[in-house]
């Protein structure tokens, strides 16, 4: 413990030693001593070196990072990086990729994971709760941390088990574990420096009432922001602070997303509300505001006993970060009868709106619909501009297709804003569904032994024959009408991240990973990788000035890739996208 | 609202201060001067008007000039608002004497929010007025507190850092009538009500979850133990995880299914390597409104459970979840009472011994949430005071208005 305070101390005073030369850092790690990716536009590569806080043994002398979840706090996963164009995208190829069942065969399939890359070191969680850490250059691992054999077992037993990624920040990295618990490693050694227990400050927030943890935490000025999954398994949704030097909540209580059993529109419910916030939020460090989105209301397809709107279930809500307070929510769907979250982690843009600059918030739900709201008020700027086919009747006892399905539209995949074109990308997903508000109970129970009635199984319901398929959504801000839709073959389940020269890389089910031309839709770049299932976005950073790109695949065969300029071309097999159904659309 | 006082904790310091006090002879001139450090910070002569009062004045800092005012330190459980008014910003002072406390760190609750006093002693926290509860504020860190810009003196620190408050939300209690029990003339019958604001619903005891459990055997008819069972919507999104199989190969899992859905049932065993399902295309419905044991045989070959009796069998059980506020009266240890559930309008009976009840006890409210195997329970039920039992938040120090 001693060693590992010492090395936080030396971290802390070289990222307080930055605060000079980067002003406008919103890429706020804390440990990071480069200069912020927001900075480096302008920062020579130089000007972020720092070799006492780089660790020893990894490569590279300047760093360029991508610190957290979405880039930048404001999640607009655009780089200022001008190393990889159109024009040589064909000279990308793979630097290095690790597969990760051979590192440690006890990772699991499925991977979700959206690396956090910091002073030349990507760090991954994986499906499992592990976490890796890898010299960016050379693939070398410098630390992995596996959770204790009793925990993890608790995890597989889940069945529900992939992971968002890492936050980095106060010389630790923080992940969240499937059953509820928050563990801080030491950045360097990946040594465990504290694990806590939701429950030991919110007993409620066990696996066993149905919360469990898949998101990314999120780190900014000391705090680590945390929401969980379990909306469906009628849960009651919230946002929460906790102190990243102790683990300790940081808010006097935590943010709940909908109101206790019993009150306002849960007066007569059996059901708790749902409302999980189950990816990041997005912090405008400018003004101390966090915003977040917020799953759907259970139960999910039937809504008589959850009178009115259902606040605030399928909304975006700005608290204020440093006390948890209301500032504004807005809804997206009022009494969500289809399983419409607000899922992906909303952006905080600044940009040119109705042709002039304002900052806004912006959020695609599952119901297919793309809203943008004024950043300090929450007043209405784009209200819900479809971007996928919409047709969803009430549902009925007898089936109703609905589009989008309960994958959405747009799922936890997150958005990219191209400040030059001034357009948002948003990854789609076209998967109708058949649902049923209930069913006919009698049939299903088969009078048996007295004073008790006896049951048992039937056949399921065979899931509606209909095309499922991805887009790509280009909406241009300042009109907020569609610029264009690209269609792919498969649903966009990872998201996208674009670069100053207008691309943006985004994966694919099959594993394939794909640049595209911003200004025009069309792919310009893409390679078969040697995995599949891309379900996460990659992350773009420099070492020594020179551009990498990294992202996991997951599938049976979890990886991690990092490619650039001048890599091995050899591509992989052919993959095969995993179109799984509802359960496993919410890992 | 008129029970809400504003009121200002009197902290009543202590067993830590007995040690205090046995060298506070020798102090009494320089409380602080045995500690060199802080006898030079704290040092009387440095500033003698202002600090004199402080740490080194002739006589010792008296308990009852420890003051840790809260604004309001009781509030009327109000119901969630979607405007976000159920949450309430509350504030404080801290105060030696009438001297403000500066830069003291204060902890509100479970929350280890830092929450540091301004030059006037003041402070801000967000109460959440939909939750019960009693909420312990206190201080935590004087390391950069000053009193008229003086660092505070290691006897006033002491103090300062035993003090503490609490804020308490709950429904306000109402008597309206105390009889005789008709059955018992040594107990009297309590009547009495829940008060909640206008319209809303104050009494929710109701049914929270069914259980399901049952037994899991191997294809030899012996128990398994650690084995999990999870059960998944086939249409929607929602699960429910057992306990581990206990040595009996019993286990335990509490769920509400929506309108008798198709539900996907999974045996997880060897640590979860090996998986047993139903027959592809097969789903389990669980009736609703009742418990039920699943007891399921696990195949000798392969991991297809077969759905029907002797290996899959399904029946009701008895016994529910039960959540909702209770109230209870807080007496002496072996003593006995009952109380029945609150009703739609929050009323309630308290039937206790003659003699307790003159006693005048707080009364307690907590959210319980139970399994009750042996009985159906609804509004107006009898509950043994066995039953009761308040949480270490939950607002315990209640005085009932007569109405």
């Amino acid at each position: 413990m001693r060693k590992s305070y010492a090395v936080i101390g030396a971290v802390l005073a070289a990222s307080l030693a930055l605060t000079a030369c980067s002003g406008n850092n919103n890429n706020d790690s804390g440990s990071s001593a480069s200069a912020s990716p927001s900075a480096s536009g302008s920062a020579s590569p130089s000007a972020s070196a720092s070799a006492s806080a780089s660790p020893a043994a990894v490569t590279g002398t300047s760093f360029e990072n991508w610190g957290t979840y979405g880039f930048d706090l404001n999640n607009t996963r655009h780089v200022p990086y001008k190393e990889i164009t159109a024009d040589n995208a064909n000279e990308l190829g793979v630097v290095w990729s690790a597969d990760l069942k051979t590192l440690d065969k006890d990772v699991k399939n499925g991977n979700q994971a959206y690396p956090v890359v910091v002073d030349g070191v990507i760090y991954i969680s994986t499906s499992g709760n592990q976490v890796f850490a890898f010299d960016a250059v050379t693939g070398n691992q410098i630390w992995h941390w596996k959770p204790p054999a009793e925990e993890a077992a608790n995890y597989s037993k889940a069945g529900i088990i992939a992971n968002r990624g890492v936050a980095v920040g106060d010389g630790k990295v923080f992940m969240l574990t499937i059953d509820c618990q928050l563990v801080a490693l030491d950045q360097k050694t990946g040594e465990l420096v504290k694990k806590v227990k939701l429950s030991d400050y919110y007993p409620d927030v066990t696996l066993e009432n149905g919360y469990y943890e898949t998101t990314a935490p999120l780190f900014y000025n000391g705090i680590v922001y945390i929401g969980s999954s379990g909306g469906d398994n009628g849960v009651r949704g919230f946002e929460a602070a906790f102190k990243a030097s102790d683990l300790t909540p940081a808010w006097d209580s935590p943010f709940w997303t909908v109101p206790p059993k019993g009150q306002d529109w849960l007066a007569n419910s059996k059901f708790q509300g749902g409302g999980a916030v189950w990816n990041p939020p997005a912090i405008d460090a400018e003004t101390g505001i966090m915003y977040f989105a917020v799953g759907n209301p259970a139960p999910d397809f039937y809504g008589a006993d959850r009178p009115g709107a259902n606040p605030y279930t399928d909304s975006v809500v700005a608290v204020e970060a440093a006390t948890g307070k209301l500032v504004w929510a807005k809804q997206e769907i009022s009494h969500d009868l289809w399983d419409y979250d607000a899922a992906a982690s909303p952006m905080i843009l600044n940009a040119t709106v109705k042709g002039k600059k304002q900052k806004i918030v912006v959020e695609g739900g599952k119901s297919g619909q793309w809203f943008a709201w004024d950043a300090a008020t929450g007043d209405v700027v784009w209200d819900g501009i479809p971007f996928a086919k919409i047709d969803h009747p009430e549902p009925t006892p007898e089936g109703v297709l609905v589009s989008p399905g309960a994958l959405g539209g747009e799922n936890y995949a997150p958005e990219t804003y191209d400040p030059a074109t001034n357009y948002v990308l948003i990854p789609g997903v076209e998967q109708p569904m058949l649902i049923k508000s209930a069913k006919n109970q009698d049939e299903a129970a088969t009078p048996d032994m007295p004073g008790a009635k006896a049951f048992g199984t039937s056949m399921g319901e065979t899931p509606a024959d209909v095309k499922t398929y991805g887009t790509i959504t280009a909406i241009d801000v300042n009109t907020g009408k569609q610029a264009y839709q690209v269609e792919t073959k498969d649903p966009q389940r990872g998201g996208l991240t674009s670069t100053d020269t207008g691309l943006a890389f985004f994966g694919e089910l099959d594993g394939k990973i794909n640049a595209l031309d911003i200004k025009t839709g069309k792919i310009v770049w893409t390679f078969q990788t040697s995995g599949d299932n891309i379900q996460a976005a990659p992350a773009i950073f420099t070492v020594d000035g020179k551009e990498y790109i990294t992202f996991t695949s997951g599938g049976t065969k979890p990886k991690v890739h990092v490619f650039a300029l001048g890599g091995d071309k050899t591509q992989g097999a052919k993959g095969t996208a995993d179109t799984s159904d509802a359960h496993d659309a919410k890992k | 609202m008129k029970y809400l006082s504003k009121s200002a904790a009197f902290v009543l310091l202590a067993a830590g201060l007995a040690g205090c006090a046995s060298n506070g002879g020798d102090n009494a001139a320089a409380p602080s001067a045995s500690s060199s450090a802080s006898a030079a910070t704290a040092s009387a002569s440095a500033s003698p008007s202002a600090s004199a009062a402080v740490s080194a004045s002739a006589s010792p800092i008296r308990a009852e000039d420890i003051r840790l005012d809260i604004d309001r330190t009781s509030y009327t459980l109000k119901q969630w608002k979607m405007d976000g008014s159920h949450t309430t910003s509350s504030s404080g002072k801290l105060l030696i004497g009438d001297k403000p406390v500066a830069h003291a760190v204060i902890h509100v609750g479970d929350s280890k929010r830092d929450i540091a006093t301004e030059d006037d002693g003041s402070f801000d926290m967000l109460v959440d007025q939909s939750l019960l509860a009693e909420i312990p504020v206190r201080v935590v860190s004087l390391d950069q507190a000053t009193v008229n810009g003086q660092p505070i003196g290691k006897d006033a620190a002491e103090r300062l850092l035993s003090v503490s408050t609490s804020i308490s939300v709950y429904y306000p209690i109402e008597t309206t009538k105390i009889v005789p029990s008709a059955k018992d003339p040594s107990q009297v019958e309590v009547h009495a009500r829940v008060v909640g604001n206008d319209g809303d619903v104050v009494s929710f005891f109701q049914i929270d979850k069914y259980r399901i459990g049952g037994i899991v055997k191997d294809a030899e008819g012996h128990p398994i133990k650690d084995a999990i069972v999870w059960i998944d919507r086939d249409e929607g999104e929602g699960f429910a995880k057992s306990t581990p199989t206990d040595e009996n190969g019993r286990y335990y899992m509490y769920y509400l299914p929506e309108n008798d859905e198709g539900t996907n049932l999974t045996v997880t065993t060897d640590n979860g390597k090996k998986r047993y399902t139903l027959p592809k295309g097969k789903v389990f419905y669980i009736p609703d409104e009742t418990s039920v044991d699943i007891n399921i045989t696990l195949p000798k070959e392969g991991t297809e459970i077969v759905d029907k009796p002797p290996t899959l069998v399904s029946v009701t059980s008895p016994g529910a979840m039960y959540t909702g506020i209770l109230v209870g009266l807080n007496v002496p240890q072996g003593v006995n009472y009952t109380v029945t559930i609150p009703d739609k309008e929050g009323n309630f009976v308290l039937t206790v011994p003659k003699d307790v009840w003159e006693t005048h006890p707080s009364f307690f409210e907590t959210k319980m949430t139970k399994f009750v195997e042996d009985r159906e329970l609804s509004w107006g039920d009898t509950l043994p005071s066995s039953f009761l039992e308040p949480g270490a938040n939950d607002p315990k120090n209640i005085s009932a208005s007569q109405a």
